[in-house]
């Protein structure tokens, strides 16, 4: 069993009271669980803000129980599925049923081919916007600076030493990192979509 | 059939390339970010919630701390000196929460108690009519002292009254448990196991009356004992049968108890802590109607400070929040307003 040391070292560092720990704490997390919560609350960025909120001093509360034997962060995605539901249950009259593929392992969607000179043309607008968000959430299950080394290189373009910079690293422990945080992307990703499927290959849809 | 294509990501080492992902990236867009103004208004609230708990834990910590070095502190003078307690500088023993009227302490020359003074072995406390004081022991132990009563302060194990009223709450600190406390009166001794318990000695009789838990009382000379557990009062005299009889846990006799009750953290807590302390305090049961009530005070966040007592908290702070209460003799019935 993997046991995640940094996270645990952080939840020691916030139950002896450490101010920068707190500052770690809700930068690392509370977007990701603000856009978690948000996808299961389409529509509903008020909703989203109290379902953060109570998550993460909920979260504070029992940090005395956290184990290590899950990411700090997917510990806190238990709590906000909670709080969600709880949610949903109190605005019945707000309640939309939304499913979510990385919500039910069971349901999968096909993609089609990732070369980009016919894949891309294969996809229909909602696939590909589906691939987008899917990515989003990968990049959210990744530690805080894996997901956003990625985002920074791939999607806004910056450089290896633009990137150290905003991570305060070297430019060489940076692409270490980048090395890292793709083999953990691919791991993530895999688990939220089927292999790729050539093109002309029909698609499955689920339900 | 293309192998990397197969695989979806990468190569055969697992790692995906730089041109692989590229590619996958060119469909996503940069995830969004929570608005400035929903971000700064829960980092808020979360912090406050982190400060709250930090003091909690602290001061938990400093009182655990006190009493460890105050017992040690004894420990070691005994040990120096080798002699009777007495005639070295007396342990401390408790703190001062709070004063109502005049209170004082008769140790050497009598002075008045103010909160936050430390009271040590050997000294008597003296309240004057509508008069009393709440105070920490060091084992955690929450002691209140109610008017026209004098009490010797003994050991940290140990007190006398001599006369008046008293309640003993052994749970007054959340996450220390087994501290004891015996009570001896010229009666008898009070020994509880586990208890909230109300200790009045009036005109050479003593009634020992039990909220929650059970307490053993042995009269003066008696070879027995005898025991009284929640909604029971034992009475005892130098002369006469010791009597048990029912008694309420709450109503008029303990007013003068829960006007002593110390101030409740209420910044941070849910509605259900405020109402499990409310119930505590005034020896009612808690009871929601229905599940969505329960959870409804689980998930409403306090906010601000009150310094009431506990049923003026009850009226008070209720009506903020989806929550109503009806109190009935021993239950404050909860259900969420319609």
């Amino acid at each position: 069993m993997a046991i995640y040391t940094e996270d645990k070292k952080l939840v020691r560092r916030l139950l002896a009271g450490d101010e920068r720990a707190f500052a770690q704490f809700f930068n690392d997390n509370f977007a990701r669980l603000y856009r978690f919560a948000l996808a299961r609350l389409p529509g509903d960025p008020s909703g989203a803000e109290d379902v953060v909120q109570t998550t993460l001093t909920k979260g504070l509360r029992h940090l005395g129980k956290y184990r290590g034997e899950a990411a700090l962060f997917t510990w806190l995605c238990v709590i906000c599925r909670n709080e969600l539901a709880e949610w949903a249950r109190r605005n019945s009259r707000h309640r939309v049923h939304t499913i979510l593929t990385e919500d039910f392992p069971a349901i999968r969607r096909v993609v089609e081919s990732l070369d980009s000179s016919t894949g891309a043309a294969a996809l229909s607008g909602p696939q590909r916007l589906e691939v987008s968000r899917l990515i989003q959430v990968t990049l959210d299950r990744l530690p805080a600076a894996y997901g956003d080394a990625l985002e920074w290189k791939y999607i806004d373009g910056y450089s290896v030493r633009e990137i150290a910079l905003r991570l305060q690293i070297t430019p060489k422990a940076t692409q270490s990192l980048l090395a890292r945080a793709r083999r953990a992307f691919k791991d993530v990703y895999a688990t939220l979509v089927e292999p790729v499927a050539l093109p002309g290959k029909a698609q499955k849809e689920s339900t | 059939m293309n192998d990397r294509k197969r695989e979806g990501l990468g190569p055969r080492d697992g790692a995906p390339d730089d041109d692989v992902l590229k590619a996958l990236f060119d469909w996503a867009q940069a995830r969004e970010r929570p608005a400035p103004d929903i971000e700064d208004r829960v980092r808020g609230a979360v912090k406050a919630e982190w400060n709250r708990i930090r003091l909690r834990r602290q001061r938990l910590r400093r009182s655990l701390a006190l009493a460890a070095s105050a017992i040690l502190g004894a420990i070691l003078v005994l040990q120096w000196t080798g002699r009777d307690p007495a005639f070295t500088t007396p342990a401390p023993l408790a703190t001062v929460i709070d004063v109502s009227g005049r209170v004082s302490s008769e140790a050497g020359d009598a002075r008045a108690i103010r909160s936050g003074d430390i009271l040590r072995a050997g000294d008597v406390i003296g309240t004057e009519a509508v008069s009393g004081t709440s105070l920490g022991w060091y084992n955690g132990i929450g002691l209140r002292i109610g008017e026209r009563t004098r009490l010797r302060l003994i050991s940290i194990s140990q007190v006398e009254l001599l006369q008046g009223r008293i309640y003993l709450d052994t749970r007054a600190t959340p996450d220390i448990h087994g501290a004891r406390l015996t009570l001896r009166t010229p009666v008898g001794e009070v020994v509880h196991i586990g208890t909230q318990y109300l200790a009045e000695l009036l005109t050479g009789q003593l009634a020992v009356t039990v909220r929650e838990g059970r307490v053993r009382v042995h009269g003066s000379g008696s070879p027995t004992a005898e025991f009284a557990g929640r909604g029971e009062r034992i009475r005892l005299s130098t002369r006469g049968p010791v009597t048990v009889e029912n008694a309420p846990t709450y109503g008029e006799q303990w007013a003068w108890v829960e006007a002593l009750a110390p101030p409740y953290e209420l910044e941070g807590s849910s509605a259900w802590d405020l109402l499990q302390w409310i119930g505590r305090e005034t020896g009612r049961a808690v009871t929601f109607v229905d599940a969505a009530s329960e959870q409804a005070a689980h998930d409403v966040t306090l906010h601000g400070s009150i310094d009431v007592p506990p049923m003026d908290a009850l009226r008070l702070v209720l009506p903020t929040t989806d929550l109503e209460a009806v109190v009935q003799d021993r239950q404050i019935l909860v259900s969420l307003r319609r």
